[in-house]
């Protein structure tokens, strides 16, 4: 998949802490036809590992990941 | 063609061999569905039985990211957890003794008591207020977002019964269930706790 296309859906959880980031990412998902993009930032500390094992259990896609003080994430509906 | 004898006894011997290997494969095969209708699904069963705002917070930041990871989630309220799914306190119509119990149970999620700092209720709001500075979601947050998230919320009849809890005193979105329901969905569940 190109990073290049752009994504469906776009999702600000700065501020928010566990659980919601992953919370508001699988409502999206949910609502997203299978394929589409969804992009996620967040800076809760928990995001990255949180995101890797939301990615492992249901199957979807981390296609970018941008680690900093605000993490960047572009997942792809399996 | 040459009269060579044919292997009739040979033959008898496979067949009944082959015969009885038929049957030990028809009686694995069995046994292997059997045994894959026992397996656990990918399921969350959840017994609040506190009715702490801590415990309560937990069971749910549990539940919605279990929910949030595809995972169908039932959560079983009892005795003092059904305090997290009432949504009003009714007094009309009920005796002495269940006045008394609907006064002594929280109106809803929004009141629990804390097990540490409680200070009268006062302990709660301060987690609340501090929560809410930090971006963390509150308890009654999580309950708004488990009913939009399609958990399974459920009231136990017996802890009702105990409490004088009328189905209309419960938060729209959950209902009642008996044990034998909630156990029969946590028999198959791969993740099943007790908070």
């Amino acid at each position: 998949m190109s990073t290049a296309a752009a994504p469906t859906a776009s999702l600000d959880c700065r501020g928010l802490r566990c659980p919601m980031p992953i919370v508001k990412l699988g409502l999206a998902i949910r609502q997203a036809p299978s394929g589409a993009l969804v992009e996620v930032r967040a800076d809760d500390v928990a995001f990255e590992p949180d995101l890797r094992a939301w990615a492992r259990q249901t199957g979807h896609a981390i296609v970018t990941f941008e680690a900093g003080p605000v993490a960047r994430a572009v997942v792809q509906k399996a | 063609m040459s009269a060579v004898p044919f292997p009739t006894a040979a033959l008898d011997t496979d067949a009944t061999r082959l015969g009885r290997l038929e049957d030990e494969l028809r009686g694995l095969r069995d046994q292997v569905a059997a045994l894959t209708a026992r397996l656990p699904e990918r399921r969350m069963a959840i017994c609040v039985v506190s009715g702490e705002f801590e415990k309560v917070m937990t069971a749910l930041m549990l539940a919605t990211m279990a929910a949030s990871m595809e995972m169908p989630v039932t959560m079983f309220f009892a005795f003092w957890g059904v305090q997290a799914v009432t949504a009003r306190r009714r007094f009309r119509g009920k005796g002495l003794t269940e006045r008394a119990l609907t006064l002594m149970r929280q109106p809803d999620i929004a009141a629990l008591a804390s097990h540490k700092f409680n200070f009268g209720g006062l302990g709660p709001r301060v987690f609340t207020h501090l929560m809410r500075g930090k971006g963390i979601a509150t308890p009654a947050e999580l309950l708004e977002t488990a009913v939009e998230l399609g958990i399974d919320l459920r009231a136990c009849t017996t802890s009702m019964d105990v409490f004088g809890l009328r189905e209309d005193e419960l938060r729209p979105g959950v209902t009642s269930c008996g044990a034998a329901q909630f156990l029969a969905v946590a028999d198959r569940s791969s993740v099943s706790l007790l908070v």
